[in-house]
């Protein structure tokens, strides 16, 4: 007779039925939440029971096996094979796990050296950002602008320490979500934090650029130094990979008669999360403009995976010494002028199953107002 | 970039720095307060200087609130120009009212801020009493006069023991008019309006003050600050004249009258100073005015007033001699030959920790120049000041000024003589100077010769937070000003006095401001806990109540009362060094010190809250400036002088310049809370 089996459950579940980063707001508990990576883990595991539960099947399983036998054998129903209408019954975080593997299958990256060192992106082969290495002489003139920005860390301590991991609940309250009815607005929003997380590791681990506090000792961040080159900034890559997938959803929608204010509010908090990090002291400005791009141009992956998607733009970022605005972000002359320019180059990706399946249960969400 | 446009259409022409910057489309007005901003101004307030008759036009209807000056030196006025269309666009504003100016004869008047038409009674009947007014029950032995926002007229601490009103009048200067008024703009209130209101309405106060106008979501000069918890307003007036276990003071009697004016909310609103004064003079005309008025219902005598004014900016030229001190100056001293007491009571000012003063006198000027910065900070939704005030009555000769701005803006640096621009003719000597970014207009430098006798170099930046539909914002960051006195230099015992503007949010009316400061670029060292700050050029002595300075403004400082010290952030009058080093106070020494904080874990005075019942803490001089108005009261009550009972602080030794600054010589007692000790009430010593 086995004895007290079970796993005890993975840790950091939150409970079920909401709590967790897809079922509804607020991030998973535990360590998990502040990595960035954590929106899936988990969810909708339960693990194994309790110890006293799993000892209680086992002797319920002894005493009412004899009223199965005699029986005749079930007949067997098939799933359909590689189907996508089988999504919906896995649980949410094997989910998870195939957004990652779609959006990661065909990525790629290079280092190119000389002068300057460059990082670029790819996806199917195809380059969609280079970024130009930050020297230190440009690190250390940005270094004022996280000085001066300092000033405005006791009123943003609240957003900043609720944003280190997905501030989701921002984006859920300038949209008004409910985790009953936008179930798959909130998952397509984490996998696409997610996928803007892996995509930005991925180039900071190549251009491998110091903390602002790393370089200066004025300026003594609010929060702990993350343990991640500076530039890009994550934050800013998930943010706006979330507004270019949520613009899209939005116009999907066409049901908020005030969608075009919705859009702006969208763009004004994307902006201040990004800002926010500048505020918290871990963050240049440069990196806002590199993360900006970047998380643009993942939400424009993540809309092509979804078979939603229009041309990427390819985009090449040489940072200058600027603070970071989004008016002069999304105005080409202006940020010509800062140093982003696109190639004039773009192209289109294949969608894929997951993606996709997700993408129109989400469409499906719109509310009718 | 300010367009060309002929001469009489150009609002410079009139006008100085200020209305210049604030009425412009192409220069602050996009981001002035809602008033002007969303104009345009049919309805304007103003001021005129000087004697003469204020006469209507064809285009322009003049009306004067109650005065009770004769001759004023200083005449607040509204104007109603019917040239101008309400439903035009903004952007030839500035033209319009250069024009109307102009017709107007033009340089000896100064706008103000707009009113909401809908504020403007049909029919204004100048001079005669207010419709249903009837005087107090007896004749006061003393009116207090309360001027703030969201004042709750109708709380239970504002009654007298017959539960009837103590507040005669209130007039609500931006409150919807009715048909016919006594009062040329806003709504006034008799304590038989009052009387009915609670009559009709009971309790619910809410709906009594929505039914009289004054919780009104369409007239955002009125708004729904009475909706608040505790608004400033209310807080100060149950101190200073409220009957209420909140307050805990010994009691006023019932003939301690009360006269109210509720300013609009553009004055809590706006950080530039700007457009106040006539406002805020007619506020101060028309309680003398009204306290006359119930004096002739009985005797005649002038009644025995003391009036609680607790608002003020940190810009100004602190000597005294602007329009609304010289105008408040002469009333005050005009009503004492008959009425001694009488007295106007103001705080110093919270901001003596805030860096937003410097004083540079020949010892810090190298080679004849000297520089300060000035450090705006990001997400400032509204614009920032700076005002840099020369010595009096004397014309710098070959003076510039340099404005640096912070490193890598790409803003070109740029250099001003401060001399007048001989094309400006009519009006105070003057110069401009357009501040640019890739070609759009980010801020003003200006020079002018302050009513004709003393020089101020200003400087007006926009937002840096951005605007995307207007597209115009000021670089974040550390900008440097420099004042070089060429072959002129300043005389040994001379001083050049810089003060930045109010930019933050007291009332929480949301304006998105950020406090910009100085910053002393050769960095001193701070002052070691509990040293006294030393006069370093950038120093909080003489960072003083822009608006209190009239020599006869009763100036109330704030201090602790578990440690009597002086609370931190009380202004202070400002201190000059002699030749032989002594530091020396100079100007506009605080009349008292009050009681503004309770300890160090009880900031603050507690008092009323906005609903009868409720109860609040503000922390600030304003409150301390009412408990000096309270005592003021039941001095007067009793017929004693206005200070009696308050403690000398130095009867036998003249304290250094530093302490006294922000002292003054009196200590005013403890008033919050005294009636719940067993002590015997407020007696003289």
């Amino acid at each position: 007779m086995a004895q007290y089996g079970g796993l005890g459950g993975l840790g950091g579940l939150g409970g079920l039925g909401g709590l967790g980063g897809l079922g509804g707001l607020g991030g998973l508990g535990g360590s998990t939440n502040f990595t960035g990576l954590g929106g899936f883990l988990g969810v909708e595991d339960p693990g194994g029971h309790d110890p006293m539960t799993t000892h209680g099947l086992q002797t319920t399983a002894e005493g009412l096996r004899h009223l199965t036998e005699g029986g005749t054998m079930p007949t067997d129903q098939e799933l359909g094979f590689s189907d996508p209408n089988t999504l919906g019954g896995l649980a949410t975080w094997v989910r998870g796990s195939l957004y990652v593997s779609e959006f990661l299958a065909g990525i790629g990256s290079e280092a190119i050296d000389g002068t300057p060192q460059k990082a670029t992106l790819s996806f199917d082969g195809q380059t969609c950002l280079t970024l130009h290495r930050p020297g230190t002489h440009l690190l250390r003139a940005q270094c004022r602008f996280v000085s001066d920005y300092a000033t405005l860390r006791a009123e943003r301590s609240a957003e900043i320490t609720s944003q280190l991991g997905f501030p989701t609940p921002y984006f859920a309250m300038m949209l008004g979500l409910h985790s009953a009815q936008n179930t798959k607005t909130f998952e397509l929003i984490t996998a696409t934090q997610v996928a803007a997380a892996h995509a930005a590791m991925i180039v900071k681990n190549h251009l491998a650029i110091r903390r602002p506090d790393q370089l200066d000792a004025r300026l003594m961040p609010m929060i702990p130094t993350p343990g991640h080159g500076s530039f890009p900034s994550a934050h800013a890559t998930e943010a706006y990979a979330v507004l270019t997938v949520l613009e899209a959803l939005i116009t999907a929608w066409d049901s908020l008669s005030d969608g075009p204010q919705r859009i702006a509010v969208l763009r004004g908090l994307a902006e201040r999360i990004t800002v926010n990090r500048t505020v918290a002291g871990v963050h240049y400005p440069i990196d806002s403009w590199a993360g900006a791009t970047l998380g643009k141009i993942v939400g424009q992956v993540v809309l092509n995976r979804a078979g939603a998607g229009s041309a990427i733009d390819v985009m090449t970022y040489t940072p200058d010494d600027h603070d970071f605005f989004d008016e002069d972000h999304r105005t080409g002359n202006i940020a010509s002028g800062m140093g982003l320019t696109a190639t004039g180059d773009s192209f289109t990706l294949d969608s894929k199953p997951a993606f996709s399946w997700l993408w129109s249960g989400a469409v499906a969400e719109a509310q009718k107002v | 970039m300010f367009p060309h446009r002929h001469d009489h259409e150009r609002i410079d022409k009139y006008t100085g720095p200020y209305e210049r910057w604030i009425f412009s489309q192409d220069l602050g007005r996009p981001f002035a307060f809602p008033a002007i901003r969303n104009g345009p101004s049919t309805h304007i307030t103003a001021l005129m200087e000087g004697d003469g008759m204020l006469a209507d036009t064809d285009d322009v209807t003049i009306r004067i609130p109650p005065l009770w000056s004769e001759r004023p030196n200083v005449t607040p006025f509204v104007m109603w120009n019917t040239a101008i269309d309400p439903e035009a666009l903004v952007t030839g504003e500035d033209a319009e009212l250069a024009r109307c100016l102009h017709a107007l004869n033009g340089s000896r008047y100064r706008l103000n801020m707009p009113i909401d038409p809908r504020t403007w009674p049909e029919t204004y009947a100048e001079g005669a009493a207010p419709q249903g007014w009837t005087p107090p029950k007896t004749k006061p032995r003393v009116i207090i006069g309360v001027i703030d926002d969201g004042i709750p007229f109708l709380h239970r601490a504002f009654r007298d023991s017959a539960d009837d009103t103590r507040i005669n009048l209130c007039w609500l200067q931006a409150a919807r008019a009715n048909a016919s008024a006594a009062v040329p703009f806003g709504k006034e209130l008799t304590s038989g309006a009052i009387n009915r209101l609670r009559l009709e309405h009971g309790d619910h106060e809410l709906q009594a003050y929505r039914a009289a106008g004054a919780i009104d979501r369409d007239v955002p000069e009125i708004d729904t600050v009475l909706m608040h918890h505790v608004t400033h307003g209310a807080h100060i007036a149950g101190i200073a004249a409220g009957n209420d276990p909140f307050v805990g003071a010994h009691s006023l009697p019932d003939d301690a009258v009360i006269l109210a004016v509720q300013l609009p909310n553009t004055i809590a609103w706006d950080t530039s100073g700007f457009g106040k004064e006539m406002m805020m003079l007619s506020a101060i005309e028309y309680i003398f005015n009204r306290a006359r008025m119930i004096a002739q219902a009985f005797d005649g005598e002038e009644i025995p007033l003391v009036v609680n004014f607790s608002y003020g900016w940190s810009a100004n030229r602190h000597d005294g001699k602007s329009s609304f001190e010289r105008a408040v100056d002469q009333l005050i001293v005009a009503r004492r030959a008959t009425q001694p007491c009488t007295e106007l009571v103001m705080p110093t000012g919270n901001n003596f920790a805030k860096k937003m003063h410097a004083r540079f006198s020949a010892r810090e000027t190298t080679e004849g120049a000297f520089r300060f910065g000035w450090h705006l900070k990001p997400d400032d939704r509204t614009s920032s000041y700076l005002e840099i005030w020369l010595p009096p009555d004397r014309d710098p000769r070959g003076w510039t000024v340099t404005v640096t701005p912070p490193t890598g803006s790409g803003v070109p640096e740029l250099s001003m003589p401060i001399t007048a621009d001989p094309d400006l003719e009519d009006g105070d000597p003057r110069r401009f100077v357009e501040v640019e970014k890739d070609g759009a207009n980010i801020g003003q430098l200006s020079a002018d010769k302050h009513l004709d006798n003393r020089w101020r170099v200003m400087l007006a930046m926009t937002p840096s937070a951005g605007f995307p539909a207007i597209g115009r914002r000021t670089p974040v960051g550390l900008w440097t000003i420099k004042i070089d006195t060429g072959d002129d230099p300043l005389p040994n015992g001379a001083h050049v006095d810089i003060w930045v503007q109010r930019d933050d949010d007291p009332s929480q009316l949301g304006t998105g401001g950020q406090q910009s400061h100085l910053v002393d670029l050769d960095r001193p060292e701070p002052p070691r806990p509990l040293e006294r700050p030393a006069l370093t050029p950038v120093r909080g002595y003489g960072c003083l109540n822009g608006i209190g300075t009239a020599p006869s403004a009763f100036r109330v400082a704030g201090y602790m009362l578990s440690t009597l010290k002086p609370s931190d952030y009380s202004g202070s009058a400002s201190v000059a060094v002699n030749a032989d080093d002594t530091p020396q106070v100079d100007a506009n020494l605080p009349t008292v010190t009050a009681t503004a904080d309770q300890g160090w874990f009880r900031p603050g005075l507690p008092s009323i809250g906005t609903l009868s019942g409720s109860g609040s803490r503000i922390v600030g001089t304003s409150a301390a400036a009412a408990t000096a108005t309270r005592l003021i009261a039941l001095n007067f009550l009793s017929g004693r002088p206005a200070c009696d009972g308050f403690e000398t602080l130095y009867p036998e030794f003249a304290p250094e310049a530093r302490i006294l600054a922000r002292t003054g010589h009196f200590r005013v007692p403890e008033v919050c809370q005294q009636a719940l000790k067993r002590k015997p009430p407020f007696v003289g010593a």
